[in-house]
This record gives C-alpha cells, structure tokens and sequence, in this order.
C-alpha cells in the first residue's frame, strides 16, 4: 500500500460498558475503495465516527495522513446529521462557509435536483442522503466515509450515487471507505473488504484475494475433516458450507466441488460464522 | 458558524423581549392595574435577564440537539475549542450586552428597581447562571434536568463561596434564601463596598464549571463518554479547590481587599472592621484594642457608651466592653427556623428585635433585656407580615402593657404596600387607619407620642388616645412638610426624651415644626443646587442639618435653633455618589471616609478627632 491517508491507530471505543471497538487498526489509502461489513454491533459506523471525528477514541488515535486535513474528510452517516430545520439553500450556505468552499453553487448530480427552498426535514431519506452526498463532494474530499445509506435509496439514487461516487474516486482520487451489508449492488466497487466483529477487525483482505479465498462447496459431499469450514448452512433440501481459506491444491482428491461465489456471499458467510462462534462461546 | 450563532441568538432574544413587553398589557387589563406599565414590567423584565441567562447557557447544544445535527456539527473542520468558541462565544456577547442594556436601565431609573433584587445583583446571578448552565449543558441532555440543576448549582455554588470567604471557617449556614445568600452583595452592591470582594463572589462559584468545560470540552463527542465525563469530573474537582484556596484566600486578604466600616462610640471610640474578618479594632484617644469576635455577618450595629452591640454570623448578638475588649454573648436567635432579623431598637435597657415567625404571616418581637439576658418573645399573626418589611418607629406603655408602632413596607407589590400597626405584647394587632383606610403613600414618624405621616400627601398628625388613634392635625394640601427627621435611626432610642421641634423640608426650603403647637417655621434655604439633598441629626438636644449638592459635590453642616441656620463646618470635595465613599453621623460625630482617607469629627464644632 502507499502512505495511508488516514490511519486508525489502536482504536478503542466504549459506549457505557459495552466495548464498541477494541483498539482497532487500520490504514486506508488514496484512492482506494474500501467496504467494511459485519454484524449489527460490530463496530463499523463506530469507526467510521472516530475517522470522521464525530466520535473522539478513548484510546488510540486518527491519523490525517501528509496534506490532508479535516474539511476534507467527508461523511455521509446513517443518521444523515444536518440541521433539518434548514432549507436546502441556508444549508449549503452554512456548509460552503464552515468548509472553506469556493464554488458558488453546489456540484450536481446527474439526474437529481430539488427545491432549495425546500427544508431538510421535508426530504425523503433517498433525496436527503444525495443532498447530504453532493454537500460533502463540494468539499472536494480526499477521503469519503459512506456510513450505510445507500440501501435507503430507490434503485435509479442509489445508481445515481454510486456513480457520483466512482467519479469522485476516478477525479479526485478519493478514497472511499464505505460500511455496507448489502453488496449485490456494489461488489465491484470495492478493492479491499475488512469484515468486523466484537468491535475488531477480523478481516482484512483486497477483492480479489478474498475471492480466490472462500469457495462453497454445495450438497451433501464428504469433506475431509481438515479442510477449514468457516460457515455451514443447512435446511431439509439443501447444505451448504463454506471453506475458508481455500487452496487450490484441494480441487483434486478432495472430491468435493468448489463453487465461485460473489462478495455479497462472502461477506455472509463470515457475519454468519461470527454467529455460530459467538453462540458457541 | 459564528455569525450564524448569532443571529439565531438575537432573533430569540428579540422575540424573548417582545413577550416580556407584551407581558404587562394583559396583567394591567385583567389583574386590574398595579402601576403603570414601567412599574410591571420591571419585575418581569429582572426576572427575565435571570432565566434568560439561563437559557442562552442551557441552549448551547440545544439546536444541534434538536434538530439532530451534533454529528454534523462535530465533524465540521474546527477543533472541539474552536467550535465552542462558535456556540458559546455569540451567546456571550448577546448575553453581555443583554444584561448591560438592563443593569443601564435601572441604574439610570429608565427602568427603576423592583424591590426583587438589586439590579446590580441580578446582573450578577445572570452571569452566573449563563456559564453554570453553559457548562453542565454538555452533560446533561434533558433540557428542564439541566435548568434546574443549573438554578440549584448557582445557590450550592455562590453559597458555598460566600460560607468560605466571608463568614469564616466554624460559622453556621446563613438563611438559605434569595436575601441571606447574597446578603454581602446585596450590601455591597447598595452600599458602595469596594469592587474586589465583589468580583471575587461573582467569579468564583463559576470557576470549577468553566474550568471543567474548557478542559473536557476537548474530547466531547456524540456519546458524552465516561472518559469525558471523567476529565470534566477532575476539572471540576480541580476547579472547586482552586475555588476554595481563593475564597479562603479571598477572606484572609479581606483585610486589605474589602472596604472598611467604621463606627463612632458615645464616648468618640472609633471601630473598625472589614467585611469577612474576625478581629474588631477599637481606636481611642493614643491607644488601640484589639478585638477577635469571630467572623462577623453584618457591620457593628450600636453602643451604648459602655458596650459596642454586633452580630455574628451564626446569628449571635454579641457585647463588646469597650474597655476591656470582653466579649459577652448576649442572645441567639433561634436556629431551629433560623429566624431572619427584620429590624433591632433600643429602649432602656431593653433591645427589641423583629424576627421573622415560624410562618409567612408570622412575626416576632423579642423584647431582650441587656442586663438580665432575659428575652420575652412576642408573636404576632396577621396577612400584613406576608412578604412584609417590618420596622418599629415607636413604642410605648398604655395601661402597664408594652405597645410598638411598626411599619410595615411590602416587597415587591406595586405600588408598593404599606401598613402601619399597633403591636400590643399579648398579641393584639391594631390597625392604625386614617379616615377609615391605612395610609399607603406617607411614611410614618413616632415623635412625642405623635405619629406623623409625611410624604407626597398632604401631611396628618395622629394622637394616640390609648384606644386608637385619631388626627390631630390635618394639613392643607398645599403644606407640604416632609419630615427629614432620622427618627429611624437604630442607634436613637425609642425612649429618647421628648424633642420640642421636628425638622422637614418645605419646598426648597428647610423648616422645623414645633410639637407642641404643631406650627411650621423656616429655617433657611434647602440648597441652592436642583440635586440638593440634606437630613436632620441631633447631638443631644442640638439638631443640625446636614446638606449638600451631588453636582458641587460638597457637605455643609449647619446648626439650627430660632435664628436659622448657622455654618458649622464645609467638607469640600465630598462626593457620595463614588462608591468608595461613605459619610455616618452618629450620635458623638461623624465619619467620612472617601478613597483610602477616613476623617472623624466631633460635636458640637466638628473638631478633627486623630487615632493612631
């Protein structure tokens, strides 16, 4: 990787006695696309407040990489936090002055417009989570957190603002770090997958080696007993299991058949083991 | 962010005035109308720079609160001390200029004191309460929570400064109400005391909530964490030590900090004590008395030549011999209602104390014997002692039963009510009315067994025929004699034999009025100045006039007989507009004391006395 852009160093969060994260670390690059997952409570949009600096660590600490400040860390939250009594046009105001931001007028997005009289808690969640996006994209930031907004949007937004997305990425090589549980839509967009758990990070893998690293094996087929099953699921009609990490050398002689699948199933397969280790403990 | 603050800031303070403007219209129309509109709304208008104070401190999340932006507003690209610069800074200076624009209406009389608290003091628990609540605003979300833990931190707060600066170390808890909490800046906002004392029982119960805020504020976030809570918590801790050095530092340097009283015995002994010391230094002629009384609550009060009389501050009336610097307790009141001390006169050998009763329409005399320590408690019920000021003017014996005239001044009615009674001591109350109706306007004055009601009414005399009271003397409406006889005086006996003239003012003119024929003569000229002021003091059977010009800024004193009025002695250069200046005249002289200079002078001719 090249010098992170911003780093998580040791992380630790508390929320009363629960541990929300737990001296979490991690390094995000320029430019890189990055999804983080995980089970409700894993810690995810935790980190993403302490990386935005909404939530200060108590332990640990943010690291702004070389030339990177905080008007240019953008966050999109779950919460959408805006001052909602605002209308559209006293917010961008505010935003434009607060962030030091030159232009006069507001980035489009392609396909969407609104009434800028209109005032923040008229909005629907899909068209407040695109006004909230094209606020943070005049800020022209360098890095873009995306907390789990975008399966709140119809199918036709949240195209709209996967691709404004991407052209951030490709224009300002900004690098998005994005907590998702839904990856049918974006499983392409991601170059790097970390997976979160009890507040740590138990998963930290590019695309394309996590791919090559989790195959299915479908059916009822006898494994051998060495082989590492991350999750098993099984119903009266069907078996599924999940190898993980998968070698290639266990093709032949195994007997069993490795299945392909996307990142969506993937991602599923270690929220689901998380599960059955967590019930087990 | 700032500008922004602060228009939001104004516009609510704008529409907060609006209602408080509004607010007396309907009070006049439907409640009947107390006074004019000035007259109400200044109440409303001091009550209101209170829990406004308030609501600026408490609200300075509260928008982020409300309409769910904290997350955003802690992500904008300022540092945590930065943005609470821009919260907190816009509410400051409204708040500033908010309490600067009401303290300058009544101080210049645009607006004029309602009989709540000083305005001086109202600007001063205002911003208290801004930072107290300010500051515990990022601990406690629940808005109503965070006012009344704010309203009960300024008491616990300004309480606990004033137990450790001014009354000392061992003394007992003071009255814990509006009056007895700030009683030494309600004293020395009224009575000109020095500004330092003042500052430091302003700024101090504020230090540990501020401290605590700027050094926590640093790491508040959305979750208002337990390691937040704790640097708040250490900083408060911190702060509160702090606090406690200096006000026990405060109260060891009130020997030089805090303004100096003084009081002139009969036999010309001069006392000195500062507010928040222990020790009462008595000056006579080439030597000097060192006195250790313990932390005094209140300035010395009276003598009576042999004896000075003061109050401690665990509420102890105590005798100094002035002689020998003996102390001797002389009566407590009674701690377990912890008895407020509305008024105290001498007769004989007797000290009658008015003390407030176990109940609101409840007071008591206590009738205490200097010799014996025997104290007689005299209770009387009436709706008139509610929220009453009692005062005694007179006493007297009927039948070999022991009356006091007292008058009775209501806080905080407007207009301003008032009552005058004859208390018996078994418990009778009887009304003293004129024509059927209590005299609300014209201050009463029990001089010869005659009681005068002077002011901006034509003025009448009551003569006591033992059952009740009836005029003696109506004046015509065009005789307006206002009788400027210091008869209130706690240091006059009620018992003091009988004057032969009563002195007041006539117009511009000074006149006297003989009591036994009730005619009105001139003396002389008022004052020649339209800011002319002046009283009548006695030494003995002389009565002098003391008068002067605020703009001349001077002081005459004049002596009067048939002939008029004689020059005795000019004080050039005395200003008692400037608030380190105090002018007394007691029974022996007078005290001037105006900058670090203090000058006593005796009667008859006003000599200079020198003490070491």
């Amino acid at each position: 990787m090249s010098d992170p852009i911003l780093t998580a160093d040791k992380l630790t969060v508390r929320y009363g006695r629960r541990t929300a994260l737990d001296g979490v670390s991690a390094a995000f690059a320029a430019g890189e696309a990055v999804v983080i997952a995980g089970s409700n409570g894993a810690g995810k949009s935790t980190l993403l407040r302490c990386l935005s600096g909404a939530v200060i660590p108590d332990l640990g600490r943010v690291v702004l990489g070389p030339g990177l400040d905080q008007a240019r860390i953008g966050f999109v939250s779950d919460r959408l936090s805006l001052y909602e009594n605002w209308t559209l046009r006293e917010a961008w105001r505010f935003h434009r002055t607060e962030f030091g931001i030159a232009a006069a007028e507001r980035p489009p997005i392609e396909g969407f417009a609104l009434d800028e009289g209109r005032r923040i808690r008229h909005l629907s969640v899909g068209e407040r989570t695109l006004f909230h996006l094209s606020l943070i994209l005049a800020q022209r930031p360098s890095v873009l957190l995306i907390d789990e907004v975008v399966h709140g949007l119809d199918p036709f937004l949240r195209e709209r603002f996967l691709e404004t997305a991407i052209g951030a990425m490709d224009e300002l090589k900004t690098a998005v770090v994005m907590v998702n549980h839904v990856l049918s839509d974006t499983a392409e967009i991601p170059e790097r997958v970390l997976i979160m758990d009890g507040g740590r990070i138990i998963l930290d893998e590019r695309r394309e080696d996590l791919m090559a690293k989790v195959k299915k094996v479908a059916g009822d087929a006898s494994l051998p007993p060495s082989l590492p099953v991350l999750f098993e699921t099984a119903s009266e009609y069907r078996r599924d299991r999940y190898i993980y990490p998968f070698r290639e050398e266990w093709r032949t002689g195994s007997g069993a058949a490795f299945a392909d699948i996307g990142l969506d199933e993937i991602v599923k397969a270690f929220i689901g083991g998380a599960y059955v280790q967590k019930r087990a403990r | 962010m700032f500008r922004k603050e602060l228009a939001d800031v104004l516009r609510q303070t704008v529409c907060f005035l609006a209602v408080v403007a509004v607010l007396p219209v309907p009070i006049i129309l439907f409640k009947g109308a107390p006074g004019p509109y000035r007259a109400v709304l200044a109440p409303l208008l001091e009550m209101g720079l209170v829990f406004w104070s308030l609501f600026l401190g408490a609200s300075l999340l509260g928008r982020e609160q409300g309409q769910r932006a904290v997350e955003y507003a802690l992500s904008l690209p300022h540092s945590r001390l930065g943005l609470l610069v821009r919260l907190a800074g816009p509410r400051l200076l409204v708040m500033l200029g908010f309490l600067l624009a009401g303290g300058i209406a009544f101080e210049t009389g645009i607006l004029s004191d309602s009989d709540i608290l000083p305005a001086g003091l109202i600007v001063g628990i205002g911003l208290q309460l801004f930072f107290i609540s300010l500051s515990l605003s990022v601990l406690i979300e629940n808005f109503i929570v965070l006012c009344l833990v704010s309203f009960l931190s300024c008491f616990a707060a300004g309480f606990a400064v004033l137990r450790l600066m001014l009354m000392g170390y061992g003394a007992g808890a003071v009255d814990l109400n509006m009056q007895g909490l700030f009683a030494p800046g309600f004293a020395a906002f009224g009575g000109k005391a020095s500004f330092p004392p003042i500052l430091l029982q302003l700024i101090l119960p504020v230090v540990p909530f501020v401290a605590a805020l700027l050094f926590s504020f640093g790491r508040f976030d959305v979750r208002r964490s337990r390691p937040f809570k704790r640097r708040y918590g250490i900083a408060f801790a911190a702060g509160l030590a702090f606090c406690a050095l200096a006000a026990f530092g405060g109260r060891a340097a009130a020997g030089s900090l805090g303004s100096k009283h003084f009081y002139l015995t009969q036999d010309l002994k001069l006392a000195e004590w500062r507010l928040g010391t222990k020790t009462v230094m008595i000056h006579g002629p080439g030597s000097t008395l060192e006195v250790r009384i313990g932390p005094s609550g209140s300035p010395l009060e009276w003598d009576d030549g042999s004896s000075l009389f003061v109050w401690d501050a665990d509420d102890r009336l105590i005798r100094i011999d002035l002689a020998t610097g003996e102390l001797e307790p002389l009566y407590r009141s009674d701690q377990t209602i912890r008895s407020y001390l509305f008024d105290q006169k001498i007769y004989g050998s007797t000290i009658a104390l008015v003390e407030a009763g176990s109940r609101r329409d409840e007071i008591r005399i206590v009738a205490l014997d200097r010799q014996t320590k025997k104290a007689d408690r005299h209770v009387f019920t009436g709706d008139a002692f509610i929220s009453g000021w009692p005062q005694i003017i007179g006493t007297g014996l009927r039948d070999g039963m022991r009356f006091w005239i007292c008058w009775i001044r209501k806080i905080g009615g407007r207009p301003v009510e008032r009552a005058t009674l004859r208390l018996w001591e078994d418990g009778r109350i009887e009304e003293i009315l004129v024509k059927g109706r209590p005299l609300t306007v014209n201050t009463p004055h029990f001089l010869g067994g005659l009681l005068f009601f002077t002011g901006k009414e034509p003025m009448l005399v009551l003569q006591d025929t033992g059952k009740s009271f009836e005029i003696k003397k109506e004046f015509p409406a065009d005789e307006i004699f206002n009788v400027q006889d210091e008869s209130w005086d706690l240091r006059i006996p009620l018992d003091a034999p009988p004057f032969s003239f009563i002195y007041g003012k006539r117009g511009p003119r000074l006149a006297r009025m003989s009591l036994e024929t009730l005619e009105i003569e001139d003396l002389g000229a008022w004052g020649d100045d339209d800011d002319a002021w002046g009283f009548v003091k006695r030494h003995g059977d002389q009565a002098y006039f003391f008068g002067g010009s605020y703009s001349r800024k001077s002081l005459d004193v004049y002596a009067l007989s048939e002939a008029g009025m004689r020059l005795i002695r000019s004080f050039p250069g005395v200003d008692t507009r400037r608030r380190d200046t105090r002018f007394t005249v007691y029974g022996s002289g007078v005290v001037i004391t105006q900058g670090g200079r203090v000058g006593v002078y005796a009667f008859p001719d006003l000599r200079d006395i020198e003490y070491h």
